[in-house]
């Protein structure tokens, strides 16, 4: 009792050190805490539920074998994140057809130069009841921008910490997230 | 649970972030299946308890088995290898086996018995003449013969024979008070008493004149050398009966005794003849020469002799 206290209290760095140092309570408690985020990312990366669960469990798995070359010089956050790009990046290479941008139209980067305005709360209530609309939405960006666009809202990162996650600088994350987030209004209203 | 972008880099994602919020708290909600979730909690668990199990020891029959077995099969390897080289092999028929104190065995005199008798059937002879090839062949097997039983002694008579080539005379070999003296011949030490141990039939043929009435084309030494390879004996004697400066023969030449009956034969005749010559005894060759061709006038044996004889005028 008094462990599961602790590790609730327990930042994520702390429990990954714990579970390295042999405290396999540690680890059932990381997996808690980010097992939704992470399935979530990578769904959302995946055209398929198999594949984005065997992905999944892919990531999971090189977590506790590389566990004893875990340092706490880095967030586990970004850490665990980082085993998941990469594993994305891998399927992403080995499957050239799984490009989730099916673009409803045609519109490249170039011509979105108009910002969408900000979605109203009553959109986003009926793109809530629709099912599955902001996938659908999600699946026409490019892999780049939905990546940005999912670490920041799924994961939470600032574009520092994406900036650094995916070795690009900070106005590069920005600048993606821009053209990720104009067209994913614009696809969201024509969902609507 | 996710996080609610900070704002402070000016995106203006507020929508963005509150579709997300409310799409993760709708129903429609991504989580993972409970299996999966299992599945990975396990593969952790079983992780764990492998890495915190201790290294396992190699036990002392896991660290040497393989050194064990190794030396095991070298030791095996070892002890069937034989220490003992097989001894080299002789040659069958090699000169070695033909030694200067080589005796004559019987396979030797049988050979030489069937090298005459071939010899012979390759000859076209007369009539006149048959009777004293038998009567040659007959001693020559007797000479044969003697050599073998008086091995004892094997330089002196064995030189004997050399230089006696063509005396077959029975008496000649009789005569063993000859052979110590013999024996004292610094000659027989020398490489020629070694070729002197020849086979007797080789002393049939002269060395240097051929038989036109052969049926073949061959000299005596081809003949000779038709033999089987342990007859070398037949080469070695034909460097012998070459050499007409031997000191072996010169010196023997003092000493021999001519036999007494080789009148009674044309061939023993004509042999004590060239024996005559090879020593150089001009007048006896003369004078036996001439009786020789009394006794036997234009007998074919008197081809035998050296053309310097043949051409010899007597009268």
């Amino acid at each position: 009792m008094d462990t599961a206290i602790t590790h609730n209290k327990a930042s994520d760095t702390d429990l990954m050190v714990n579970y390295r140092d042999g405290d396999i309570d540690a680890f059932n408690e990381l997996y808690t805490r980010h097992k939704s985020s992470l399935y979530r990312f990578m769904r959302s990366s995946c055209s398929s539920d198999a594949i984005a669960a065997e992905l999944y469990q892919d990531v999971w798995a090189r977590v506790v074998n590389g566990r004893l070359g875990y340092s706490n010089a880095a967030p586990f956050q970004s850490w665990l994140y980082r085993i998941a790009r990469n594993r994305l990046i891998d399927f992403y290479r080995s499957n050239k057809n799984s490009n989730l941008t099916t673009s409803l139209d045609l519109d490249n980067d170039a011509h979105v130069t108009q910002l969408q305005t900000s979605l109203q709360p009553d959109e986003i209530t009926e793109l809530t009841i629709r099912k599955n609309a902001l996938a659908k939405a999600l699946a026409t960006l490019p892999n780049e921008q939905r990546e940005v666009v999912l670490l920041r809202h799924i994961a939470g990162f600032g574009v520092q910490e994406i900036a650094e996650l995916i070795n690009e600088n900070a106005e590069t994350v920005k600048s993606r997230l821009r053209y990720a987030f104009s067209k994913l209004r614009k696809q969201l209203r024509m969902l609507s | 649970m996710s996080k609610i972008p900070n704002d402070k880099d000016r995106l203006n994602d507020a929508d963005i972030a509150d579709l997300f919020a409310a799409d993760k708290n709708s129903a429609q909600a991504l989580e993972p299946p409970v299996e999966l979730d299992a599945l990975i909690l396990d593969n952790a668990r079983a992780s764990h308890k492998e890495s915190s199990r201790p290294p396992q020891r190699e036990t002392f029959r896991q660290k040497y088995t393989p050194l064990i077995a190794t030396a095991a099969v070298l030791l095996i390897a070892i002890g069937l290898t034989p220490f003992n080289s097989p001894e080299p092999l002789s040659e069958p028929g090699s000169v070695t086996a033909l030694k200067p104190a080589t005796t004559l065995t019987t396979d030797t005199i049988t050979q030489a018995r069937t090298l005459s008798s071939d010899l012979m059937s390759d000859q076209v002879i007369t009539d006149s003449d048959a009777s004293d090839e038998r009567e040659l062949s007959a001693s020559a097997g007797q000479v044969s013969e003697r050599v073998a039983a008086t091995n004892a002694k094997p330089n002196s008579v064995q030189a004997k024979v050399a230089t006696d080539s063509e005396s077959e005379s029975p008496t000649m070999l009789s005569e063993d008070n000859d052979a110590p003296e013999l024996a004292t011949n610094d000659a027989v030490s020398t490489p020629n008493a070694a070729t002197s141990n020849r086979i007797i039939p080789n002393a049939l043929f002269p060395s240097n004149t051929t038989k036109p009435n052969r049926k073949t084309d061959k000299t005596p030494t081809d003949v000779a050398n038709k033999t089987t390879e342990g007859n070398k004996g037949f080469e070695l004697a034909e460097s012998t009966q070459k050499d007409s400066g031997n000191t072996l023969n010169d010196g023997l030449s003092t000493r021999r005794v001519r036999p007494a009956n080789y009148r009674s034969s044309p061939l023993l005749w004509i042999n004590e003849i060239k024996q005559l010559h090879f020593e150089k005894n001009n007048d006896s060759v003369r004078e036996e020469l001439a009786a020789f061709r009394k006794a036997y006038p234009e007998n074919s044996n008197e081809q035998l002799l050296p053309k310097e004889l043949q051409n010899l005028q007597t009268e």
